[in-house]
Formats: C-alpha cells, sequence, structure tokens
C-alpha cells in the first residue's frame, strides 16, 4: 500500500474553556489516500468539525489547543508547520469546504474577487488567466454563465449556487485533498444531490482526495470508500464503506444505521438512540456509548475499548463486537 | 402601428422603473412627510454648499474679510457704505463685512474639521481594526484609553496642549484629531470583534489568506457602513470643537476669520449688535445639524433592517 497524502495520528484537541477542558477530539487517528473519499460521519457535537479545523490548523486559540498528535501530510507534520508554511498549504494544498454556504461567503465582495482571491495567493497568473480559469471553474461546478455572474454578489445567488461557488473557490488552486465539513446540511433534499453530484463529478476529474464530514449515512454510502464513525471524540468504528454498512461492529453504527429510513428493508418502525452523547469536559472512564447502548454490560463502564481489528480492512472499539450485527 | 406598440412598451417599463431621486424628494414634499430621504439630500446639499464657499469664498463676495473701515463699526444688516457696496449681514466691531468673514470662516472649520476628520478616521479604523482583530493586550490597553478620553473632557486637554505647542492650523488638526480618533476606534473594533467570528473569515484563511490580507480585504469592507455613519457624526463633532477651540482665543488666530472667534469677539457687543452673533452661530448650527442628520440618514440607509422604511 501507498503511503498515504494525510495521515493523522492520536490528534487530540481541547478547548480550555472556564467550565473545565472540553475534550472535542479526543485521540483519533485516520489516514486518506490520494484519490480516496473518507468520510467522518457522527451526530452532531462529537468533534468531527473540530477534527477537519485541527488539520487546517484553524481552530480558533485560545481556547482552542491542538494537544497531541501528528497531521501528516506527504511526509511532513503540518502541526509543526510555520504560519508562512501553513498559508502555502491551506487552499493550496489542502481546500475545505464549509457547512453554511449562506455565511461563507464575504457578502460585501464579488463572486469574481472571492473566486479569484486564492488563485492570487497561490498561482502565478494574470488577472485575465485569473479570471478566465474562475469561468472555467464556475462551469466546472455547473453554473453555465459564469462570466456573466462574475460580477455579482453571494446575495445574488441562491443557497445551492453559492455552495457550487464555494467548491469552486475550493478546487481554485488545484488541491490536493479537500475537506467538505457537512457540505449539504444547509440545503435542501434536491439541492443536495445536485450539489454531491457536482462534487463527485469534480473529484472524479480532478483525482482530488476527500474527507467528507457529515451526519447524513446516505451521502456516506454513495460516495464514501473509508468510513469513520466518531463518537465523543474518538473514533469507535473504521472500515470500508461496504464492510461498515454489511458487517457493523459496533452498537453506535448500528444505531445510526437503525435511525434512517431505507428503502431496501422493510418499513419497520425507526428505532432512535436513547439519551444524549456524554459531556465532553467529564467523560466516564468507562466505554462513551455505554449509557446509551443497549448491550451494555459490568465491563463497558470499567474500561475503555480500543480499536481492534474485526478485518484486513476494519476496526472497531466495542467489548463485544463479535457478538453485535454478526446478523443483523 | 408598430412604432405605438414599441412606445407602449417603453412607457410601461418606464412605470416599473423606480422613480428618480428628485421625483421622490418632490412626492415627499407634495406628501409633507419628512423622509429620511429629505434628511438625506438636504443634508448633503448644506455640507456640499459649505465646502464650494470653502474652497471659493471670493465667488460669493466683493469685500475682504480682514478689511477694517473704522468708520463703519457695527453698520446693520442692509448697509450700504459709501462706495456702493453693499453689507447685507452688517459689519462688526472694526467694520469688517460679517458676510465675507462668515464665508472665509467656513475654510478654518472645514479644513481643521475635515481633515482632523480624516487623521483621526484613518487612526481610529487602525486602532480598532487591530484590536478587534488581535484582541489580547492591544485591545485591552487601546479600549482603556478610549474610555478614558470619553470619561475626561477633552477640552482641558486641548486647552493645555493648545497653550504648549501653539495654534497654527496644523497644530490645530492634530488636536481635534486626538480627539476625532477615539470614537471610530470603538466602533470599528466592535465591527471587527464581530466579524472576525463570521464563517468566511474562516473560509478564507482556510484557503491561504493572511492576517493582513483579511483584515484589509475582508474585515475592513464590512465595517465601512458603521464608519460611514460615525464619520457623519465626528464631521459635526470636530467642527464644533475647532470653534470652541477658537471662541477661546486658542484656535484659528486673528485675523483669519473663524466662526468660534467672531462669536468671542461678538459677544461684549451683543446688547447691540445682534448680527455679528447670530449669523455666525446659525452657520455652525447649520453644518453641524447637517454633518449630524447625514450620519443619522446614512445609518438608516446601510441598516438593511430599516432600508425601505420611511
Amino acid at each position: 500500500m501507498q503511503t498515504p497524502l494525510l495521515q493523522i495520528e492520536d490528534l487530540k484537541t481541547y478547548f480550555y474553556t472556564s467550565n473545565g477542558v472540553v475534550k472535542a477530539v479526543d485521540g483519533i487517528s485516520y489516514s486518506v489516500h490520494e484519490g480516496e473519499t473518507v468520510a467522518i460521519v457522527g451526530e452532531s457535537g462529537c468533534g468531527k468539525s473540530v477534527s477537519a479545523l485541527s488539520v487546517m490548523r484553524l481552530v480558533p486559540s485560545p481556547p482552542g489547543k491542538t494537544v497531541n498528535g501528528k497531521v501528516i501530510y506527504q511526509g511532513n507534520d503540518i502541526l509543526k508547520a510555520s504560519d508562512s508554511e501553513m498559508r502555502k498549504i491551506r487552499g493550496k494544498q489542502i481546500a475545505m469546504v464549509f457547512q453554511d454556504p449562506m455565511t461563507s461567503l464575504n457578502p460585501v465582495l464579488t463572486i469574481k474577487y472571492q473566486l479569484v482571491e486564492p488563485m492570487k495567493l497561490h498561482l502565478n497568473l494574470t488577472e485575465s488567466q485569473c479570471v478566465d480559469r474562475a469561468v472555467e471553474l464556475l462551469d466546472l461546478v455547473g453554473i453555465s454563465d459564469g462570466r456573466k455572474r462574475l460580477d455579482d454578489y453571494p446575495h445574488q445567488f441562491s443557497g445551492g449556487m453559492r455552495q457550487r461557488v464555494m467548491i469552486a473557490m475550493a478546487l481554485s488552486c488545484d488541491p490536493k485533498l479537500i475537506i467538505a465539513d457537512e457540505p449539504t446540511t444547509n440545503l435542501d433534499v434536491t439541492i443536495q444531490a445536485q450539489i454531491l453530484e457536482v462534487m463527485e463529478k469534480v473529484i472524479e476529474e480532478t483525482k482530488t482526495a476527500m474527507v467528507i464530514i457529515t451526519h447524513n449515512l446516505g451521502v456516506v454510502a454513495r460516495y464514501a470508500d473509508t468510513v469513520n464513525i466518531m463518537y465523543a471524540g474518538k473514533i469507535v468504528e473504521s472500515g470500508t464503506c461496504e464492510e461498515i454498512f454489511k458487517n457493523v461492529r459496533h452498537p453506535y453504527t448500528e444505531g445510526l444505521l437503525q435511525s434512517v429510513p431505507r428503502l431496501d428493508a422493510r418499513a419497520e418502525r425507526l428505532q432512535p438512540i436513547p439519551g444524549l452523547p456524554p459531556d465532553l469536559r467529564n467523560l466516564p472512564p468507562g466505554c462513551r456509548f455505554a449509557d446509551r447502548c443497549k448491550y451494555v454490560h459490568a465491563k463497558c463502564t470499567e474500561a475503555m475499548p480500543e480499536l481492534e481489528t474485526v478485518s484486513d480492512s476494519h476496526v472497531s472499539a466495542c467489548w463485544i463486537k463479535d457478538t453485535i450485527g454478526v446478523k443483523s | 402601428m408598430t412604432t405605438e406598440k414599441t412606445n407602449n412598451t417603453t412607457s410601461e417599463f418606464k412605470s416599473l422603473a423606480p422613480p428618480s431621486l428628485l421625483t421622490r424628494v418632490i412626492n415627499s414634499f407634495i406628501k409633507g412627510k419628512v423622509s429620511g430621504n429629505i434628511a438625506f439630500v438636504v443634508s448633503i446639499l448644506v455640507i456640499f454648499g459649505f465646502i464650494l464657499v470653502a474652497v471659493a469664498p471670493q465667488w460669493f463676495t466683493m469685500h475682504d474679510p480682514t478689511l477694517n473701515t473704522l468708520t463703519d463699526r457695527h453698520q446693520e444688516p442692509g448697509y450700504i457704505d459709501k462706495n456702493g457696496n453693499s453689507h447685507f449681514m452688517g459689519t462688526d466691531h472694526l467694520g469688517r463685512d460679517v458676510w465675507s468673514r462668515l464665508l472665509w470662516g467656513a475654510r478654518a472649520s472645514l479644513i481643521v474639521g475635515g481633515a482632523g476628520l480624516l487623521i483621526g478616521g484613518t487612526v481610529g479604523i487602525f486602532v480598532g481594526l487591530l484590536a478587534g482583530y488581535r484582541g489580547g493586550w492591544f485591545d485591552r490597553i487601546a479600549m482603556r484609553v478610549v474610555d478614558a478620553y470619553l470619561s475626561f473632557p477633552y477640552i482641558l486637554i486641548a486647552i493645555v496642549w493648545a497653550a504648549l505647542i501653539g495654534t497654527d492650523v496644523a497644530n490645530l488638526i492634530i488636536i481635534v484629531a486626538v480627539r476625532g480618533w477615539v470614537e471610530f476606534a470603538r466602533v470599528t473594533r466592535g465591527q471587527a470583534l464581530a466579524i472576525r467570528e463570521r464563517e468566511y473569515i474562516t473560509a478564507i484563511r482556510a484557503l491561504g489568506g493572511s492576517d493582513v490580507r483579511i483584515i484589509l480585504r475582508h474585515i475592513l469592507p464590512n465595517t465601512m457602513a458603521p464608519i460611514l455613519v460615525v464619520a457623519g457624526f465626528q464631521l459635526g463633532r470636530l467642527i464644533l470643537l475647532e470653534a470652541t477651540l477658537s471662541f477661546l482665543t486658542i484656535g484659528i488666530r486673528p485675523p483669519t476669520p473663524a466662526w468660534g472667534s467672531m462669536l468671542a469677539d461678538a459677544r461684549p457687543y451683543l446688547s447691540k449688535a445682534w448680527w455679528t452673533v447670530l449669523y455666525p452661530g446659525l452657520a455652525l448650527s447649520l453644518i453641524v445639524m447637517a454633518a449630524n442628520f447625514l450620519g443619522d440618514s446614512l445609518r438608516d440607509k446601510m441598516d438593511p433592517a430599516l432600508r425601505g422604511k420611511e
């Protein structure tokens, strides 16, 4: 197996608040290979976004701080890079697409300015070359009359169009990796499908790797190669998409799958996972999912299970992983 | 037939087009409502009028504002001297023409107020952006200085300072600018503080933008609306400060005319020659009011929540 493009090892990002230390990301590891699409799945507040921001070193500090771990991008630990080295990586090597297209474009600047800006920062292009490229990019993401729309302001675009612009901005300097932080969460369902289609098309065409952060399992099933399930700051199950969906080995993943409607299964009642995620300031000593787990037993509340191999391409952190979901 | 049709279409289009500013002003006059637009237009006109007068006062009068004619002291408005020249605002205690002094006085007010506004505004915006964006010790120190300014009568500092460094126009501008930056800094800082948390700032950082770029290209344009509003109010305030200093005889020095010193000169003769006090006072009130109205109506125009409500 070739060396991964991005390798994250034991990343820990904590927030130091007056009410205690919030362990938002508490020791996660995963890797992304070139051209691969990796999904990070979990419910709200489990540290998905913070893990992405940590990779880009964009966690607001204070109060946030990445206290441990390595983020190895093409052989270098970017957590140790200087600020100016980091600026050369952001946008040029790793780009990001944000959650809310309504707020992630500057309202007082034209689309042209905002699209051309990363190119001016990272590429040696003249103004007119930049503009031509901007039009090409808009075309790529499905805005066909790009040249006419360049002088428009963000408020003249709909949510889906703005997210297309965001994707065009992320693509503008040919990054090797795109981190998409819930790119479709704030869009309505038909637009979600369009945006995902666009993203699938562009990463196919540009051979870009992608980390997609989502809580939408439908997105995962369709687009991801590898899936990491996060719960309370930790990865609880990780494997290829097929393994995760066909061979669930963690009760949390099982709960997630049972709480979304499926077309291929008989229409049963959806089963939500009872309870709430634990307080990240005050985590239990045992398994963090123990409170909500229907298979909980004594050992679960005493010691935390580590990720252990289920198969070559599948790990799970559960004491009874071998008995779960074997036939679900 | 065809031409008629075309004409019809154009006229329909015309009726759809938004009415021009002039039409709206006239309409609101007819309806008897003083709208925000009226305040805006009138205040802009007044300010531009004063600027024109300050640039070329000689176009509006043929009198020399510093020429003493001691035989014509305290002549009433409308007085025509023996050369046949009309002094329609009368003359002051040295027989100088009040109207022409008023015109030349606008120059002093606007130069000191305007330059003070520009310098103070630039410094204040810079300090505010840095304090709001960076936070930390710079923010704390800058904001305590601002608090100190606002809790202490600046006129005292200005008097001492003017006494120490003297009062030519350049010094006056500095004195006025040193008062003027405060509100700019405070407002800009608040804006920068709010805007730096917006997602589009994280987005540009994620694209590799540096702090300088983020501040100048992304935060500054977003603070412009409230800054313009502050600028309107500050212009009035700084002109008033200059007039106060001139009134206290530590501002513009005689014989150069200034409204403040005209008021000071005229004060002893208030009961005898009301016109020497009234006209500079009116001019001062007019420009300060215009500046304040401009600030106020700019706020209404800039605020999306108030926009369109009359």
